[in-house]
């Protein structure tokens, strides 16, 4: 993890507070704890108190704040909505707290260019529907769309369902409008769908989780909207049958939108909250032990054909029961069962450790039954689900915070989870990010030269240390 | 206490209910969401010393109570109950504000509608708090005679159908503060709509519904109000009990929810037959055909409230009865009312007013030509009746769905 800088204040003193409220007048400064408390969450669950609250409106705002952080040595917290999974937006270490929820127009919507150009509080389900409208289509689609911002999806490099076919954040980030530290402003990339001038800026920003600057623009991509798409979701008997269905469909030469799993206790979870189509009892014959989502999309005339071949790829593994959706109407009912697995695991403990490691896709299977093992091995609830189709695995250790004994054993199998996750060529976080849940962990993976040379490229974008310190590497 | 009871939900941050807060869309302030709510309700993760009970519970109070973050929620934590429960556990904070408003005034609604409409605002400004300025606006609205003037005439009752599905049980009409006061009209269209029905009317003395009560933090009269709800009933010989104000509606429907006082009922079975009894009066008229007279509007909206049922079945009597006249914004739109924060922070309540208006004329297009369309805007809610009038743009016309139905 990054050493903090040696010169940050440790808290603010009246005159700050005095400078604080001349440039952000009326609602644009919190300083009462109970107002503050939320803006000290997010839903790794971690909590640090912040030491104020500002909501800027204007670019201006933004460049005279981080001058004045610099000069004075005030530690900075970029926050969207707070749906960061990794502490990202917790200041951990106090420090003003900067809500972008102010800064939420979206600027321009070309279907020429196919681009458009947002500021970063946009909320990404919003912000589709919006391009839907003219026939367009942005991609990216984490789980919590209708809840999270284009800005803070750009600083995790938020990866979604969809990421199989269509990628990740990072794929349709072509611009970012930037405050650094100091109050410089930069601007980099540009509208162009191809631009190879000068090494990638804007790709760095991109899952730089609020550490290298503040984000007031994005210029993102858009496509064209398919016409229209279809869902199946099929139960099966065995992990095994779910996943070699799932090649089958690829060796059929279909290239599914989204792919997703769930296994038998996030399918016991997602039973607790709502009614589910798939056999639930959770053991015995004929029980659900795997479930599979999956969503191809075209022209209309194509998807009925697509579909079945899809239901013909997966007979081979027997499902115990399989839906077709199509349309949004009938598909919508069986991805929001997918969507609500990460709440429904706290129906089998009070407190998880959410990983989302990801390994090489030929590797998932053997990655997935050996999470499993760890987690009977150490007696403790291990739910993986997640996107199969491109490797990225979620896997929520659950367990009893207030059970030393629990605790201790949940740390042993999130480290085992991780061990393995590497020695399969894996990666420790695929989509959220190392915030302060994983930063510990980051020398595992990365080398010494690899950290240096990201400290160093730090220490250029912020050279006093003072923006979200102690995240990321 | 049971693993599952209210008590035990805990929230654990995930954000999911942040989709649905008109606060937090209003606003953009985060300390306004449910999460925020929930957060500082719950088990603390902060030092208790640096927050002030007084500044949670003021800020707690902060809620509109409208039930969408709760619909939301996997977790099953009520962030309206854990609001009642924290202004309930500070006798000081505001309610005594909206306890006199309820207790003085709201048997007396019509005449204090009437005294609202004939105060002289200099009287207004001298003597009434700041706080009640928003509630007053809306009341001053509900003044009877300051209805909508009826143009629909039912022409064909479903009185088959009603006949199959409830044959001779008697049916009782809970008519709310509203229904009963200033807008009785509500209250005789509503029967008249009954006895088109070919239905036995009951009328047993309901009292207020409770619901405001409670969220206001007056759990001893809310429990009181629904014991005598539930005795009226009972003597009556427990008949179907069809509503016209969503709120009262969801009001009652709480009696026998999750998290209510199990001692309300004889038994297991007497909970679920009132469960069972309750049935919006929407609901009963599926299936009717109705005439559009003269001084029918050209485009109707449709404001649905936060706590319609999902089926929403005023909404589809009314696209039935109105056709393609019928407009509604897409996503809906909470109008802001907020009971007790009427009085706690008018202005909040006026923003999300202000967003609820301009979501209605994405759909109607009013403002475009507010002279030759002016906005029409029917609702089944007395709450959100009230609300929207005391925030309408100028010109509009906003009302009970009953009130555009012929008497005769
Ligand atoms: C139910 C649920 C499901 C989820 N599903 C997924 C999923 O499928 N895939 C996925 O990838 N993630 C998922 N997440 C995690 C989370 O939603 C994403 O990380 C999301 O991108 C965070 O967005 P936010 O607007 O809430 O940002 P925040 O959590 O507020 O911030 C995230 C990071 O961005 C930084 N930041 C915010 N604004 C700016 C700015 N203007 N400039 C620079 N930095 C900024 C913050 O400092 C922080 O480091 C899920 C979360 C939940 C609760
Ligand atoms: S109240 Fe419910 S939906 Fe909202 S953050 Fe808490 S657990 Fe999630
Ligand atoms: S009840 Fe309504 S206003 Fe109150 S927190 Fe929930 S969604 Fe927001």
């Amino acid at each position: 993890m990054t050493q903090l800088a040696t010169s940050l204040v440790s808290g603010l003193t009246p005159a700050h507070l005095r400078f604080l409220e001349g440039l952000f007048p009326g609602e644009g400064l919190t300083v009462a704890p109970a107002e503050m408390a939320v803006y000290g969450a997010d839903s790794s669950r971690r909590a640090g108190m912040p030491w104020a609250v500002v909501r800027p409106r204007t670019e201006e705002q933004m460049v005279e704040l981080l001058r004045w952080a610099q000069a004075e040595g005030v530690p900075i917290v970029p926050r969207a909505r707070g749906t960061g999974m990794s502490g990202g937006a917790v200041p951990a270490f106090g420090g003003v707290v900067v809500s972008c929820l102010l800064m939420d127009t979206v600027l321009d919507v070309d279907s020429e260019d196919f681009c458009a150009e947002v500021e970063p509080g946009v909320v990404t389900a919003q912000f589709q529907a919006l391009v839907q409208k003219r026939k367009l289509f942005y991609p990216p689609d984490p789980a919590s769309l209708k809840i999270s911002t284009l800005g803070g999806n750009v600083a995790t490099c938020a990866g979604g369902m969809r990421a199989v076919k269509y990628g990740v954040t990072r794929d349709y980030v072509l611009g970012v409008r930037a405050v650094l530290p100091g109050g410089k402003i930069v601007n980099a990339g540009g509208r162009t769908h191809k631009n190879v001038v000068g090494l990638d800026l804007a790709r760095l920003f991109v899952g730089s989780c609020g550490t290298l600057g503040i984000f007031t623009k994005l210029t993102l991509k858009l496509l064209p909207l398919p016409e229209g798409s279809a869902t199946v979701l099929a139960a099966f008997g065995s992990l095994g049958e779910a996943l070699e269905g799932a090649r089958e469909v690829f060796r059929a030469g279909i290239l599914p939108t989204a792919m997703e799993f769930l296994d038998a206790k996030a399918c016991w979870g997602i039973g607790q909250i709502k009614d589910v189509p798939w056999p639930a009892s959770p053991d015995g014959e004929g029980a659900t032990k795997a479930v599979l989502v999956l969503k191809v999309d075209g022209s209309r005339s194509a998807l009925a054909a697509e579909l079945s071949r899809v239901e013909g790829a997966l007979a081979g593994s027997t499902p115990l029961c399989l839906l077709k959706g199509l349309g949004p109407a009938e598909e919508e009912p069986l991805w929001e069962l997918r969507r609500l697995v990460s709440p429904a695991v706290f129906r089998l403990g009070p407190d998880k450790l959410g990983e989302d490691v990801a390994v090489p896709r030929g590797r998932t299977v053997e990655a997935v039954e050996g999470f499993q093992a760890i987690g009977a091995e150490q007696g403790i609830h291990v739910v993986c689900y997640g996107h199969l189709g491109d490797g990225n695995i979620h896997v929520n250790i659950v367990y009893d915070a207030a059970d030393a004994d629990q605790r201790a054993r949940a740390k042993a199998c999130k480290e085992a989870v991780f061990r393995l996750t590497l020695s399969l060529g894996g990666t420790l976080s695929g989509e959220h990010g190392t915030g302060i849940t994983k930063g510990p962990y980051v020398p595992w993976q990365l080398g010494e030269e690899e950290r240096a040379l990201m400290a160093g490229i730090k220490g250029v974008f912020d050279p006093s240390g003072i923006l979200n310190p102690g995240k990321g590497w | 206490m049971p693993p599952d009871s209210p008590d035990r939900r805990e929230c654990v941050l995930c954000g999911c209910c942040l989709e649905g807060c008109p606060l937090l869309e209003a606003t953009g302030r985060e300390e306004l969401s449910p999460r925020a709510k929930a957060l500082l309700a719950g088990p603390s993760k902060f030092d208790a010393a640096r927050l002030a009970e007084g500044d949670v519970a003021a800020l707690t109070g902060l809620c509109l109570a409208c039930g969408r973050c709760e619909k939301l929620c996997p977790q099953g934590v009520q962030v309206p109950a854990l609001m009642a429960a924290m202004r309930a556990a500070h006798p000081d904070f505001r309610q005594w504000l909206w306890k006199q408003w309820i207790t003085r005034l709201g048997p007396y609604w019509s005449l204090a509608a009437k005294g609202a409409a004939l105060a002289p605002q200099a009287f207004v400004d001298t003597f009434v708090p700041a706080q009640f300025g928003l509630a007053l606006k809306g009341l001053k609205g509900l003044r009877p005679g300051n209805g909508l003037a009826p143009w629909l005439a039912i022409a064909a009752f479903p009185v088959q159908a009603f006949r199959a599905r409830y044959g001779d049980r008697p049916v009782a009409l809970f008519d709310g503060c509203v229904g009963r006061g200033p807008r009785a009209a509500w209250g005789e269209t509503a029967r008249l709509l009954l006895k088109g029905l070919g239905a036995h009317l009951a009328e047993p003395r309901f009292s207020c519904c409770g619901s405001t009560l409670g969220v206001a933090g007056l759990p001893q009269e809310q429990a009181q109000a629904r014991a005598e709800n539930i005795a009226a009933w009972r003597e009556a010989g427990r008949p179907l009990l069809a509503t016209y104000c969503a709120t009262c509606r969801k009001g009652l429907a709480d009696y026998a929810g999750p998290g209510a006082d199990g001692g309300l009922f004889a038994d297991e079975a007497e909970a679920a037959a009132w469960a069972a009894s309750l049935v919006p009066l929407s609901a009963l008229l599926e299936g009717a055909k109705a005439k559009a007279g003269r001084g029918a509007p050209a485009i109707v909206g449709y404001h649905r409230p936060c706590h319609a049922e999902a089926a929403d079945h005023d909404f589809r009597l009314l696209s039935s009865l109105l056709g393609p006249r019928l407009r509604t914004p897409a996503g809906g739109g909470c109008c802001g009312f907020g009971g007790v924060m009427q009085l706690s922070a008018p202005e909040l309540s006026a923003r999300v007013g202000a967003s609820c208006w301009e979501s209605l004329d994405t759909a109607l297009g009013f403002s475009a030509a507010p002279e030759v369309t002016p906005a029409y805007v029917l609702t089944g809610c007395s709450g959100c009746v009230m609300q929207l009038l005391a925030t309408a743009p100028r010109g509009a016309r906003v009302g009970h769905w009953l009130e555009i139905i012929r008497q005769k």
